[in-house]
This record gives structure tokens, sequence and C-alpha cells, in this order.
């Protein structure tokens, strides 16, 4: 019977192989679900009176009703859609896209910012 | 060398026992608490090994397959949370089982059952995280408990690995092997049942509903119309938190996971670098319903009908194979008497002496697989 010749009956250096290998993948998978928290999407956070009221990823269409103000989040892109200030700074600030940029409106105590990694590079060259 | 006769005359038989002993040992560790929440022995897995090692791969999986549904017929759990998970995290670690099997055999990568029970657990595992992932909880967050489960699985791997070399070093290939009493297995005649498909088709389409629905609220009013359902159908409320008490971790795992680690939507309340968000709150009242909706149909199916009748609706979905409705009636119909026998061995074990406990095991599994008594 080719079974019972080939049967393994004592443990082998591949099952020692094989569970080292499986923590490792356990380790890994820890060190992975860490990263993966840490998220390279750009995120946008809206904070009002020096709370935050929103947060999520800027790829996510939304619109927000704040207290005397409207924020729009349309095609990865934010901007304020209305306001109730008098001089409108921040609504005329338009569509921000990128890291860093960020809208504030005083009067209001909103502030609205995207936060993520930068793009390495440079912004632009002059000669 | 001890030349016992070798003999079945139906692979039936054999099988029917192996599912014995297989939902017994699945019933039985049912019983026992679970300190660490999706960890468990697996002892019904070292029956799967042994039916592949014996019987090949396809009786293996209807092993693995028949365990699940028997098990679950018996303690009232059939097409419950707890159900779906094992049912198919049996399949998969089955199949996994056989392949690094089948490569030790064949190649020069010698795996001995050690290292096949580690990698099952392991897929067992990985299966269940993904179900609960699809099924469940559709959230990246579950897998952050993906290396508690690796590391336990390895462990548990280990132990059964080792409780199936010793099995198959004691029985050998040989020698001594499966004389069952065929006359026990006769079927008794059958009752013929007028099953209720109005109820079943019922069934089947509130738990499709229950599943693809995702606002909170058809969800809620769900849930409101099947507890008041329930109550005035005068079911039993006592079924339904057993099998509540059975998906608790789930239950408590979606709600914390998503409180704490969703950092994304309206924000409820900030402390420190701790976010809750209404999103997240929305999103674990909707999983967790959702789980409650099913627990509900689940108790409720198995109350509107009796475990025979269940058997005779299974038979009838699967007339295409009828080896397996035949295994799962004489199944029900010995698991009683079984299920005594292996707890009257169970209780011979000898506690005081931890030398012994590992041969005491061995020996009660060689008895209750390869030589069944008390049974008639």
């Amino acid at each position: 019977m080719e079974v019972r010749k080939n049967f393994v009956y004592k443990k082998t250096i591949f099952d020692y192989i094989l569970i080292f290998f499986l923590l490792i993948l356990a380790s890994y998978s820890f060190q992975l679900l860490f990263y993966s928290f840490k998220n390279d999407n750009y995120v946008v956070e809206v904070y009002q009176d020096n709370k935050i009221v929103y947060r999520d990823f800027l790829s996510k269409d939304n619109l927000i009703h704040l207290r005397n103000a409207v924020v729009e989040v349309k095609n990865n892109k934010v901007r304020m859609k209305e306001s109730s200030c008098p001089y409108k700074f921040c609504v005329n600030t338009g569509w921000i896209d990128k890291p860093y940029k960020q809208i504030v409106c005083v009067p209001n105590k909103i502030y609205v910012k995207i936060s993520g990694k930068t793009t390495q590079g440079v912004d632009g060259v002059s000669y | 060398m001890n030349s016992t006769t070798f003999y079945m005359k139906n692979d039936e038989v054999g099988i029917t026992f192996f599912v014995l002993t297989a939902s017994s040992l699945q019933i039985i560790e049912s019983f026992f608490p679970h300190p660490v929440p999706g960890v468990r022995l697996g002892l019904a897995n070292i029956v799967s090994f042994l039916a592949i090692v014996y019987f090949g791969i396809f009786k293996a999986i209807e092993v693995s397959i028949l365990r699940t549904i028997i098990s679950s017929l018996f303690l009232g759990t059939f097409l419950s949370p707890s159900f779906i998970l094992s049912f198919f995290s049996a399949i998969t670690s089955t199949i996994s089982m056989w392949i690094l099997y089948n490569i030790s055999l064949n190649t020069i990568f010698k795996f001995s059952p050690l290292g096949i029970n580690v990698f099952s657990a392991v897929v067992h595992n990985i299966t269940q995280l993904l179900l609960v992932y699809i099924f469940f909880i559709q959230q990246k967050n579950v897998f952050l408990f993906l290396p508690l489960l690796l590391v336990s699985a390895v462990v548990t791997g280990w132990l059964t690995g080792s409780l199936a070399l010793e099995i198959v070093k004691k029985v050998g290939f040989d020698n001594i092997f499966l004389i069952y009493e065929i006359s026990v297995l006769q079927n008794k005649e059958e009752k013929v049942f007028n099953a209720d498909w109005l109820k079943l088709i019922l069934f089947l389409i509130f738990f499709v509903l229950v599943f693809l629905s995702k606002k909170i609220h058809i969800q809620a009013s769900f849930f409101i119309v099947f507890f008041i359902f329930y109550l005035l159908q005068k079911n039993d409320i006592n079924v339904f938190w057993k099998n509540v008490k059975n998906v608790l971790w789930l239950i408590i795992f979606s709600f914390l996971i998503l409180l704490f680690l969703h950092p994304y939507g309206k924000v409820f309340l900030k402390w420190k670098f701790l976010i809750i968000t209404f999103d997240g709150i929305n999103l674990s009242f909707i999983y967790n319903l959702r789980i409650l909706n099913i627990v509900f149909l689940s108790s409720w199916l198995v109350q509107q009908y009796s475990i025979q009748e269940l058997n005779f609706i299974i038979k009838r979905i699967v007339f295409f194979y009828p080896s397996g409705g035949r295994i799962v009636s004489n199944s029900l119909f010995l698991l009683p008497n079984f299920l005594e026998d292996v707890k009257s061995q169970v209780k011979k074990i000898n506690f005081n002496n931890p030398k012994r406990i590992f041969e005491n095991i061995v020996d009660i599994f060689i008895k209750i697989l390869f030589q069944p008594t008390g049974l008639k």
C-alpha cells in the first residue's frame, strides 16, 4: 500500500519551516494592519469652534451642513458652498484639492483642511 | 502483527460513524466556555483528517459538511451566523488538509500530520474572518484579529495534529479496522411529512432581504416586526437567547470596531486620538441588527419545524444526493445514544495523572471511531 509507505510518522523539518513561516506571517500581518490604518489617501477635516465636526476621505462626495455655512466635497475637491459671513472670503477661495491647502472662515470660526502625504517634487520652477 | 480482518460492507456506515464522532465532539466542545473569542480547539478537525487518510477527499468533505449540519440541527443553530461560519470553514480547512497531505505523500516536502493540521487550522481561521468580512461586518478592521487567530491556530493545530498522528500510529493501515454492525443502521420506516413549504419560502425570502438591505431603518423595522411576530407566535425566547450567546463575540466586536476604529464621517465625539463618528455608530447598529435578524430567523425556523421535518426537507432539497440524506437521518437517530457513549468515555479520563491524559484521549478516539459500542 503506497499510502502506508509514504505516510509521515515523525515531525519533519518542513513542519517547523511551515510553522515558522506562519508565525512570521502573523507578525507581518500585524505590521501590515498597523500601516493600513495610516491611509495615504487625502482626508478632509472640518473644524468649527476649534472642534472637529467632520472627517472623511476626499474621494467621498458629501454635503456638510454647519452652523451658518455649507461645505461641499465633490470630485476630489472641497469648497465652501455657502456662508453667512459678510465678505465671503471663504466662498471666494473656491475649490481646494491638495494637502495643506485650507479654507478659513473667521466670522463663523470654520476651518477646512486636507491632510495627507504631499507628493514629492517641486511646485514650480522660475528662470 | 495483529491481523484482524478489515471489512466494511458499505462506505456509508463508516462515514456515518465518522460523522457521528465529529458532530458529537463539536457538540461537546460547544458546551465548554471559550475564554478567547473565535478560538476553539477544533477536535472535530481530527476526524476530518482521519477521513482523508482512510476514505479520501470526497468522503472527507462529505463528513465535514454533514457534521456541521447535524451538530447545528441538534443544537438548534441551523442557518444561524455561527452555522454559516463553521460550515464554509470546515470545507476549506478539509480541502487545505488534503492538498498538504497529498504534497507530503507524493513529493519530497514531507509534512507530518502536525504540520498539516496547523496549516488547516490557519486556513480555517482565515476563512472565518473572510466570511465575517463578507457576510456580517464589511469593515477592513475585522482583520485586526488576524494575528491573534493565526497564533491560536498554530497552537490548536499543533495539539490536534499530535492527537491525529498518535491515532494513525496506533490504528495503522493494515490491521484492526472498522467492524461495524450494519444491522444497527438499518433504516426505520420513514414517516412522510407534509412539509410546510410556504414557511420555508417565506424564511428564505426574508433571509435574503436581511442580507441585502443596508439601511438602518429597514433593518430596525425588520427587527421590530420579527420581535413582535416571534412573541405573538409564542415561540420560546430562550432559543433566541441561546443563539445570541453563540454570536455574542461577533456582536460585541462589531460594536467596538465601528465605534473606536471608524474615524470617518460626521464626528460625534473626540477625545485625544479617539474619534467616534455618527457613521460608525450607524454602521454598527446596521451590522448588529442584521446579525440579530438572522438569529431571529434561524431560531424561528428551528421552532417551526421539528428535527425530523428539517431532515426530511433537507433530503428533498438534496434529492440528487440520497446517501447524504440517509446518513443525516441515521446520524440524527443514533446521535443521542452516541453522545451518551462519548460522555461516559470522557468521564473515565483520570485528570489526576496529566501524563496519561493525552494517551487516554487517543484511546477514546480509537474506541469511538473504530470500535463503537453502546449503540442499540
